[in-house]
């Protein structure tokens, strides 16, 4: 276990096919806090397993392709449950310009492959879930979409 | 009965029926769904969140638009509700509800039962019993005992060859419109095979009509061997059947073989496999009624028309196949012939 850090309690469902480098990285930093680990084939899956771990503080990570599919449905799903979503951005399946811009302004942390373990770490850190850590990601999360905006060439509307 | 409000323990735990999809493409009478104690989720994933938080006795699947996805959900599906699962099928989905709803060795099925849509909620319901062992909504609600049955017994016979088993022209013109209509927005390849039975005259007129019958069966049998699970055969006429071959979302076609069947100049290449698979089985069966001189002679001739090279509807591919088929026949029988080719017949191509 990393020192002052305990996961205990919490959850990180990864939803990725089994042999997928990304996934198997993201349980391997979770394995290192003691976060319970629930391995997903896809976004289906992560439903079902997201709605039968009730009163679990929940961290979902996967490909943002994956996780957008049914029209980005996933993530009101999620916020339902009181879970915190993060989306990766060049693994998997690509996701469409506007996803990114859909999944931000839904609440999801879209990062990296790379920018996982501080993502854990900061998820880590707060004190309950959803928690003060939440707003320290909403606060990240508009940066993050002024910054895709900004790539993708996209004007925010405000 | 809840619909789609937002809020779990709002929306949840009063229905004992989860159904999922467009159910107005479903049932003819979806505007009586409150009348039913069920909940209904529009989006699958919804419905996977729904099915976990309370108990339904059944779920019902409506397959039209959830084609993409829909082995995966239903396996999350599965996992979460821990229901009986009962697809609503179009006629175009039919052949892949009878293969997400049979047992494999090792896996377990996607799904209970299916029943081809569009239905009535009542008779859904109904049904129920008979997959979930148990009657989810009660008896005052559905239709009397017996007319369940009795219309699927009515839909069996309006769709079903009786000599054969195969399904009958109405189902394969029908099942050729609703696949090409689909093939139409998705880029899909459809394949058409009509073939008769050469000299068919002569084996009812010299061996009597039972024999032809056995014969028309045989054909079935075999042509039905020869085909991929979820390609639709039926027989069409007197000694006329047809097989529409179409791309399954689902199927394990490799990538190869996927590249092959969408390249606008090639040859369906499954089709001409399983065409002339049956050529060849059909030609050495064995068929006791004919006698000792018989064992050998049975030959067919067919002709392969595709969508959308060689036409856009199935009048046209119908009219474009029976005219090569024609055409076969008077070139020597015993050969299919591949509609729009210089170098037609399918035993003369690599």
């Amino acid at each position: 276990m990393v020192d002052g850090v305990s996961g205990r309690h919490r959850v990180v469902i990864v939803v990725a096919a089994a042999r997928d480098a990304p996934a198997t990285e993201i349980a391997r930093v979770a394995g290192e806090y003691e976060v319970d680990v629930r391995r997903c084939n896809d976004v289906y899956d992560a439903t079902a397993e997201l709605a039968l771990l009730r009163d679990r503080c929940v961290l979902v990570v996967g490909p943002l392709g994956e996780l957008a599919k049914e029209g980005c449905r996933f993530f009101a799903v999620a916020a339902r449950n009181s879970a915190r979503c993060c989306a990766l951005l060049g693994a998997g399946p690509p996701a469409e310009p506007h996803v990114v811009s859909t999944a931000v302004r839904a609440g999801v942390l879209v990062v990296g492959a790379d920018e996982i373990r501080s993502v854990l770490e900061t998820w880590l850190a707060g004190g309950g879930c959803p928690s003060s850590t939440a707003i320290r990601l909403d606060e990240e999360h508009r940066a993050t979409e002024a910054e895709l905006n900004a790539l993708l060439g996209q004007d925010i509307d405000e | 009965m809840s619909s789609t409000a937002d809020s779990p323990t709002r929306a949840y735990g009063c229905g004992k029926v989860l159904l999922v999809g467009d159910i107005g493409k479903a049932f003819l009478d979806a505007e009586c769904v409150r009348r039913y104690p069920c909940d209904v989720k529009a989006n699958l994933l919804d419905a996977i969140e729904a099915a976990a938080a309370c108990d339904y006795d059944a779920v019902g699947v409506v397959m039209n638009g959830l084609l993409g996805q829909l082995g995966p959900a239903l396996r999350a599906l599965r996992r979460a509700a821990k229901a009986p699962i009962i697809l609503l099928a179009q006629m175009v989905d039919e052949p892949i509800a009878r293969r997400l709803v049979q047992r494999k060795p090792g896996v377990e099925k996607a799904a209970d039962a299916y029943r081809v849509c569009p239905t009535t909620l009542a008779g859904f319901g109904s049904g129920l019993k008979t997959v979930t062992g148990t009657a989810a909504w009660a008896q005052a609600d559905v239709l009397p005992p017996g007319v369940e049955k009795r219309m699927r017994y009515l839909e069996r016979l309006a769709t079903t060859d009786d000599l054969t088993g195969l399904k009958n022209r109405r189902y394969i013109r029908e099942f050729a419109r609703q696949i090409i209509e689909r093939a139409r927005h998705s880029a899909g390849r459809v394949t058409l095979l009509v073939f008769d039975i050469d000299n068919f005259k002569h084996y009812n007129d010299v061996y009597g009509h039972a024999t032809g019958d056995e014969i028309l069966r045989q054909a079935a049998i075999l042509v039905r061997r020869c085909c991929r699970p979820h390609d639709v055969v039926g027989r069409i006429g007197g000694d006329e059947f047809a097989v529409v071959f179409w791309d399954d979302p689902h199927g394990v076609a490799s990538e190869a073989a996927q590249d092959r069947r969408h390249a606008e100049t090639d040859h369906p290449s499954e089709p001409i496999v399983v065409a002339r698979r049956f050529q060849n089985e059909f030609g050495h069966a064995e068929l006791n009624l004919l006698g000792p001189e018989g064992q050998g002679v049975l030959a067919i001739s067919g002709a392969l028309a595709r969508f959308p090279r060689d036409g856009t509807t199935v009048q046209e591919l119908f009219e474009r196949a029976d005219a090569a088929l024609l055409e076969a026949k008077r070139s020597g029988k015993n050969r299919i012939y591949l509609v729009g080719e210089p170098k037609n017949n399918i035993a003369d191509l690599p």
